[in-house]
């Protein structure tokens, strides 16, 4: 037996990020490895929703410095389904309604997607289903949900509860849950959370990006990086959480400074 | 008007309001052949292929002919339909040689005769499908359609020549399939007049999917009456040139006339519509959603008139119209017109151009869905709402993927 680490799940080593040509992240470094919870916690505008987005490749997020690599994989060379499909998985902070688009064949289509590329027959369309309405069950959404366009008309509660349905479905290996906690109340935060906390497991990572520390009560990281000024300023465990909503962001970049 | 003055005429240049837009390649065609020459009808597989996917009593005419059923074979007509030839002087051009009725003009110059399509009073006549197929030496279509008190129709017409493959745009075209050996690209003209007494209801689909180097003009001319409702759902996909005049007017207190119609250029093709909405009658309520798609170095546009006058008390308008630009030399025109004369109306337009939402695909392709098939998905729901509207489900489905450039 050598003791090789294993291959990080994910790994930002001083990775800058232009968003049209405006610097945004700034040296960031970062490693998430397989069975993982992590919060990225920080102030509005210190980078947080664009670390997300680039790494499920949102077009325009240009990396200018560092590397930025999925299991060993530089992630700029390949496209936001690419990255989709080898298991990375975006919970958007303001999901998207796409009307005409309906919302079971986007679930479908993407976990066939998934399944081709993993040399995998194209899911059963009654299996499917099935697994649709149990995991609906779980995330409390009206049956109405599969006749729907993709978050058409959906409260922005329902949007995230639809994220965390798709991510459910999807089992991707690593989840960015961007803001997740936004917007929802106590009883959706918690059918949220329960939905994000069934999908812990030893083979998979989670990033969360939040500006609270009200969904960690719900989810328990075990690391929490402050990210302020487009870099992690400051490491550690759920503790860490506390002490920062205890004291506020200014005193990690006061104590960064000193 | 005579034929000499007419084809002395020509078409109105783009200094004629009602074609300003219109595809100036129009007036290289010969509108002005009579029916007289050599005719030749389409063949049983081409008028088979122009079928669309409905189960409905079908009617065929090729040009200005109703074909025979011994020759395109299909069953009869429902009880309280009627298809019948109107006797010669039934046929009147409109007076003058205003622009907004010039198709009409040459219509009736060039028919061979004009037709009467009536449902009786009362009675619902669920779908019927017209296939109208170029032809040579056919002339133009004149056919009224009247329904009675009370009357109900869907109609679904199917504008194609049956063999060629006219969806896919932007190919080389392929036509002229007629057992006529020789071929110009086909030319097809029409004018409709639809009659809605008191109560009656049509839902009228046009689906144009002509050859992309055929060229089409066609006039609409609807009086609604009292409590009736008109709903035209033109689908236009096809012809390299086409110039669409529509007049619907709602003319008994009460009439509905909506006009929902997807449009899609692509290639060089170059289609335009002007359609003028008259609120002739107090509370009378109509509605207008376009939406056009346009790819390659392509051309449409919409006008959209409403006119209230004095006479239009409690008058409801509603017009959206969204255009989505596939290219950067691809044009869509849009022109929304209000024409009010009285207070107590109520008229909203709202029109927009863009091309697909960024986001969107961006939502999709990070689902895994790669970038073409997202383009597509996006593309089928910007056309879904209209097509949606169709009321029938085998032919939603059959244009879901038609749709698309």
């Amino acid at each position: 037996m050598t003791n090789t680490p294993p291959t990080p799940l994910l790994e930002a080593r001083d990775l800058h990020v232009e968003v049209n040509g405006k610097p945004i992240l700034k040296g960031l470094s970062l490693t998430v490895n397989a069975g993982e919870v992590h919060a990225i916690m920080g102030p509005n505008g210190s980078g947080k929703s664009t670390l997300s987005h680039v790494v499920a490749g949102k077009p325009g997020y240009t990396v200018t410095g560092g590397s930025l690599l999925y299991r060993g994989q530089d992630l700029q060379a390949l496209a936001p389904e690419e990255r989709a499909r080898a298991g990375i998985f975006l919970a958007f902070q303001y999901p998207l309604e796409i009307p005409g688009v309906n919302n079971v064949y986007l679930l479908k289509a993407a976990l066939n997607a998934k399944r081709k590329h993993l040399g995998q027959p194209e899911v059963d369309a009654f299996e499917f289903l099935q697994l649709v309405k149990a995991k609906m069950q779980r995330m409390q959404m009206d049956e109405a949900f599969l006749s729907r366009g993709v978050n058409e008309g959906f409260s922005g509660g329902e949007k995230k509860r639809n994220e965390v349905l798709q991510m459910q479905i999807l089992e991707p290996t690593l989840a960015l849950l961007d803001e997740t906690d936004s917007g929802l109340d106590i009883d959706a935060l918690k059918v949220v959370s329960a939905g994000v906390n069934d999908l812990r497991s030893p083979d998979r990572a989670i990033v969360m990006v939040t500006h609270y520390q009200r969904l960690l009560d719900y989810i328990f990281p075990d690391f929490v990086h402050v990210l302020a000024d487009g870099r992690i300023l400051l490491s550690g465990g759920k503790e860490l959480a506390l002490e920062l909503e205890a004291r506020g962001y200014d005193w990690v970049r006061a104590q960064d400074a000193a | 008007m005579s034929m000499d003055n007419l084809r002395a005429l020509g078409l109105p240049s783009g200094r004629d309001e009602a074609w300003k837009y219109a595809a100036r390649t129009l007036s290289r065609r010969d509108w002005w052949a009579t029916p007289t020459d050599a005719l030749s009808l389409p063949e049983k597989a081409a008028i088979d292929a122009a079928v669309l996917p409905v189960e409905a009593p079908v009617l065929v005419f090729a040009g200005g002919h109703a074909v025979p059923r011994t020759l395109g074979g299909f069953g009869a007509l429902p009880a309280g339909v009627s298809l019948r030839p109107l006797p010669e002087d039934a046929v009147k051009a409109p007076i003058g040689n205003s622009g907004e009725h010039r198709v009409a003009a040459i219509a009736a110059a060039t028919t061979p005769g004009a037709w009467e399509l009536a449902v009786a009073a009362n009675v619902d006549a669920g779908t019927l499908q017209l296939l109208h197929l170029p032809a040579q030496g056919a002339g133009a279509l004149v056919l009224r359609i009247n329904l009675a008190r009370g009357a109900r129709l869907q109609l679904l017409e199917s504008l194609a020549d049956g063999e060629s493959t006219p969806l896919t745009s932007g190919a080389s075209a392929n036509i002229s399939t007629n057992s006529a050996a020789n071929t110009a690209p086909a030319t097809l003209t029409r004018w409709l007049q639809v009659h809605l007494a008191d109560g009656a209801s049509l839902t009228h689909a046009i689906v144009q999917q002509l050859p992309v180097d055929a060229a089409l003009l066609e006039q609409l001319d609807v009086s609604v009456g009292r409590d009736a409702t008109y709903l035209a759902l033109p689908v236009s996909l096809g012809t390299q040139a086409a110039h669409t005049a529509a007049h619907l007017s709602l003319e008994g207190p009460g009439a509905f006339g909506h006009w929902q119609q997807f449009l899609r250029v692509d290639g060089n093709q170059h289609t335009d519509v002007q359609l003028t909405v008259t609120h002739v009658a107090a509370n009378t309520t109509s509605t207008q959603a376009v939406r056009a798609l346009a790819g390659g170095r392509a051309r449409g546009a919409f006008s959209g008139k409403v006119v209230m006058p004095p006479s239009a008390h409690g008058a409801d308008s509603a017009q959206s119209i969204r255009n989505l630009l596939l290219s950067a030399t691809a044009e869509l025109d849009t022109r929304p017109q209000l024409e009010i004369h009285v207070d107590d109306v109520k008229a909203s337009h709202g029109s927009t151009t863009g091309s697909l939402d960024q986001q969107a695909l961006f939502y999709l392709r990070s689902r895994g869905i790669g970038e073409q098939e997202a383009r597509r998905l996006l593309m089928q729901a910007f056309a879904a709402d209209v097509i949606a509207r169709l009321p029938w489900p085998s032919l939603r489905e059959w244009l879901a993927t038609r749709v698309l450039p």
